[in-house]
């Protein structure tokens, strides 16, 4: 049997719908207002450089004792865990109690090209941390770290263990040389030495390209086409529109602190090797013995699951959780199953230790 | 509408339907954008109505552009298929001629052959004359053309982006104009003639550039060969799919689910490709290509910018990188400070001073004949001594712990070089080809003894053979080697009232000058 049965009067029917929907996206784009992020109040608590520090204040006061840090990647905006009130993880995780703060990584300049991944570390993470920490009067605090934030994360737990009492691990690399890991993949061939004495700071617009030519077809063209879809919806069209403004809102990265990290975690895979030294300090995960929870998502394809489920092997702590989220890269931020699951899961692990 | 319609039915509905939604386009459109669109080509023109009400209107605009392209290709799948089907009855169609439509409408995101022709300077017929550059092959690989050459999604990418000192791809290769033209002169073979002469640096230059550029436009066409590889493998993924969707109730009926399934296919088809390891080679080599070719033609803009007198993009990465080094020289030196002061080292520091202080008077009240070891005011023999103010009993068992966890530290790792400021004696640096002294062996005069550091846990019982003086003293290790140095020799001087000990050398860190050598032999 023929496997494509389409009629004509249908299929007629189908383009006039859709050009319907984009008459009507005529009406909702112009009308459209400049689409706001960030559903939380927050307040600056520390500023150095272009990085500021944040704590989230929600309607309760927290009620958890160990304050929670949240270090994101260096690659995109940090209000995506912030991103509109009915997607935010900062408010679940508020509403549940927990005290969260976030470290703005701001957009790096050419000024702060020779920013190393010390620096970042050693530098920004640490003195964070130790303001938080202060803050509150605790030797340790809670740390979350998120993508290649995540990968910063276990770094810094590894080298001051000291300082962090539980880590949390969401969409985090870690062995960066799993055959599907398609990013990894084209890195290994790059002369990166060339790359960034080239370019210096490496543009974001390079970055979003790159990220998008991982699925071309979906993501150039298949979702715009799905906009169609909700043109006619004013409220659906500002979530979509917010969304496209984080993806492509993206920091150039600071030349030698890229260098640094698509050397020794893409190329290298030192994570995992361990012969990995951030500054004059070297990381070995086996010195993570504070609790863990890693979360990564099932369907995602710039930290595939492969490259964030060897964690387990390679620290040395005992209290390992692990929570596989039925989701992609964003989703695991956005979707109405990460609101439900996702800020419940990390608090109810905290309050166990 | 059934399927036992006749083609001409078909037609004459399609007609129909087309008018009808196109009457209904224009209305729309008419009142909001003050035009009227052209009627005869009414699936493309109505978008293209579309865009140009946004064109203007900021982030609505971009929004706009993205959905245009994607949107041109799903409307041109959609028309080549409704056309392909509105003479056919639906039951007639057969797959491979639905295939062979779907081919007609669908295009790799980023293959856009016209957009290349925009390029400044980059004209892919200069290069007809140069060896490995015949545009002719390209056409002949299927499905693309010369001009498709740098069309694709990492092409585009990486020409659009802006690098240091220099704004985008397309100003670079504008700027390169002339020189390629020189290269389409010449031949290839100009790149690697040896240049000589006043200007031979420049020759070189350019001569690198150029080559660079050759390289970069290989590497380009080995990347869209497999993207056009890519493509052609989504049509056969596609098929496999579709045969999958033969049974009733799984059959595509919609151009919908036939575009989302088409984009299934591609992308299970990219991916096979992207991660094979001839893609990962290629992918660098089109990356390296052209960060090669930009390098050479950031050289040449910072050889203009000097000769301008313009400050250039190295000059302000030097002085960026100057800035970073001394802010983390600044930053580790206040770092370190401040741990000092919070960690209560400089209380220790204290504490271990008094205690030294008083470990010295006690060697100095002992009896013995050593020499005081105390060094800024030393006493006169016998006579009063006023002494310092002691630090309390409570700093003094303080101190007394940590000099002993100290000691114990010694004993298990490497001494840890301590402050010159922070101790109290004469530091003087010991050549190394200076012997120990044993037995009667004298040490020339003037010749400095070396020092001998033991990380043992317990160094052997050493017998000074002169009194110490402060001048003879060198520098400890730690404050621990010297607190507990000065216990032992204490402790020595003690136990020799009450039976002889051969004489040893001090294995610690004391220089004992020929002086007191001799003085202590005198008294034993």
């Amino acid at each position: 049997m023929n496997p494509i049965r389409i009629e004509p009067q249908k299929a007629l029917d189908e383009a006039v719908r859709f050009n319907q929907k984009l008459a009507a996206g005529l009406k909702t784009l112009r009308n459209m207002d400049e689409v706001d992020y960030g559903a939380t109040a927050k307040e600056e608590v520390y500023r150095e450089d272009k990085l500021v520090l944040y704590r989230f204040r929600g309607p309760r006061t927290p009620t958890a004792k160990t304050p929670l840090l949240i270090a994101y990647a260096l690659v995109n905006r940090p209000y995506m865990v912030d991103l509109q009130d009915d997607r935010s993880l900062v408010k679940n995780l508020l509403a549940l109690g927990e005290d969260v703060y976030l470290i703005d990584w701001g957009y790096p300049d050419q000024s702060d090209r020779y920013l190393t991944l010390d620096d970042y570390i050693n530098g920004y993470i640490r003195r964070c941390v130790d303001v938080v920490a202060k803050r509150h009067n605790v030797e340790k605090i809670n740390l979350l770290g998120i993508c290649q934030g995540g990968a910063f994360s276990l770094c810094f737990a590894s080298i001051y263990p000291q300082k962090i009492r539980n880590l949390i691990a969401m969409v985090t690399p870690v062995d960066f040389h799993t055959p599907d890991n398609m990013l990894s993949h084209w890195t290994r061939g790059l002369d990166i030495d060339l790359f960034v004495d080239t370019l210096g700071n490496v543009p974001a617009d390079l970055m979003n390209w790159c990220y998008l030519t991982l699925k071309p077809v979906r993501l150039f063209q298949q979702k715009y086409i799905g906009m169609v879809d909700i043109l006619d919806d004013k409220i659906e069209m500002e979530n979509f529109l917010r969304m496209e403004k984080w993806i492509f809102d993206s920091p150039d990265q600071a030349g030698e602190a890229f260098r640094q990290f698509i050397k020794d975690f893409y190329q290298g895979n030192k994570l995992v090797n361990g012969d990995l030294t951030i500054g004059d300090k070297s990381v070995s995960l086996k010195k993570i013995t504070m609790p863990v929870l890693n979360i990564f998502a099932e369907q995602d394809h710039l930290v595939p699951p492969s490259a964030s489920r060897p964690l387990q092997g390679l620290i040395g702590t005992k209290d390992y959780t692990q929570l596989a989220f039925k989701g992609g890269h964003i989703g695991i931020y956005v979707s109405g199953r990460a609101q439900r699951e996702v800020p419940s899961a990390i608090h109810d692990w905290l309050a166990q230790r | 509408m059934s399927d036992t319609k006749s083609g001409n039915d078909w037609s004459s509905d399609w007609q129909a339907l087309q008018r009808q939604y196109w009457s209904a386009w224009s209305d729309l459109t008419r009142n909001q954008a003050g035009t009227t669109p052209d009627a005869a080509t009414p699936w493309h023109e109505g978008l293209e109505q579309w865009s140009r009400m946004f064109g203007s209107a900021g982030k609505q605009s971009e929004a706009a552009e993205r959905l245009m392209s994607s949107a041109k290709s799903y409307l041109t799948l959609m028309q080549s298929m409704l056309s392909f089907a509105a003479g056919k009855d639906a039951a007639a169609i057969n797959m491979p001629s639905w295939l062979d439509a779907l081919r007609g409408g669908m295009n790799v995101p980023g293959f856009d052959p016209a957009a290349f022709a925009k390029m400044p300077g980059f004209d892919p017929a200069m290069f007809g004359n140069l060896p490995g550059f015949d545009p002719a092959a390209f056409g002949s690989m299927p499905g693309m053309d010369a001009a498709a050459l740098f069309n694709n999604p990492m092409a585009k990418a990486l020409r659009e982006i802006s690098g240091q000192g220099l704004r985008s791809f397309e100003q670079l290769a504008s700027g390169a104009a002339p020189m390629l033209q020189q290269m389409q002169a010449e031949g290839v073979s100009w790149l690697k003639a040896p240049a000589f002469g006043y200007a031979r640096e420049h020759q070189e230059h350019y001569q690198k550039m150029a080559l660079a550029f050759v390289e970069f436009q290989q590497a380009v066409k080995q990347y869209n060969a497999l993207i056009m590889k890519s493509s052609q493998r989504s049509f056969e993924i596609l098929e496999l799919k579709l045969a999958e969707r033969s049974e009733p109730g799984r059959q595509i009926d919609t151009v919908r689910a036939l575009y989302d399934l088409w984009v299934d296919a591609a992308e299970e088809a990219y991916a096979e490709i992207a991660l094979s390891e001839e893609f990962r080679k290629v992918y660098g080599d089109v990356v390296n290509a052209q960060m090669r070719v930009r390098s050479q033609l950031q050289q040449e803009v910072e050889r203009i910018g000097v000769d301008l007198g313009m400050p250039t993009r190295t000059e302000l990465n030097s002085v960026h990188k100057r800035l970073h080094d001394l802010r983390r020289e600044l930053r580790d030196s206040q770092e370190a400070q401040r741990d000092l002061g919070q960690d209560g080292r400089d209380a220790e520091i204290a504490a271990m001073r008094a205690e030294i202080d008083d470990l010295r008077r006690l060697v100095e009240n002992s009896g013995s004949t050593s020499a005081p070891v105390r060094a800024p005011v030393a006493p006169a023999p016998g006579k009063a001594v006023v002494r310092p103010k002691r630090a309390s009993a409570r700093r003094r068992r303080a101190a007394a712990k940590r000099t002993h966890v100290a000691t114990k530290t010694t004993a298990i790792a490497k001494p840890v070089p301590v402050a010159i400021n922070a101790v109290p004696v004469a530091v003087r640096r010991v050549p190394a080809a200076a012997k120990p002294m044993h037995g009667s062996t004298r040490r020339p005069a003037g010749r400095a003894p070396q020092v001998s550091v033991r990380v043992a846990p317990s160094p052997p019982k050493a017998k000074p053979e002169k009194a110490l003086t402060e001048k003879d003293l060198v520098r400890p290790t730690s404050f621990g080697d010297a607190i507990a140095a000065m216990r032992r020799e204490l402790s020595h001087k003690r136990g020799k009232k009450k039976k002889k000990v051969k004489a040893a050398r001090l294995s610690l860190p004391y220089r004992m000058s020929a002086r007191s050598t001799r003085s202590s032999r005198s008294k034993t």
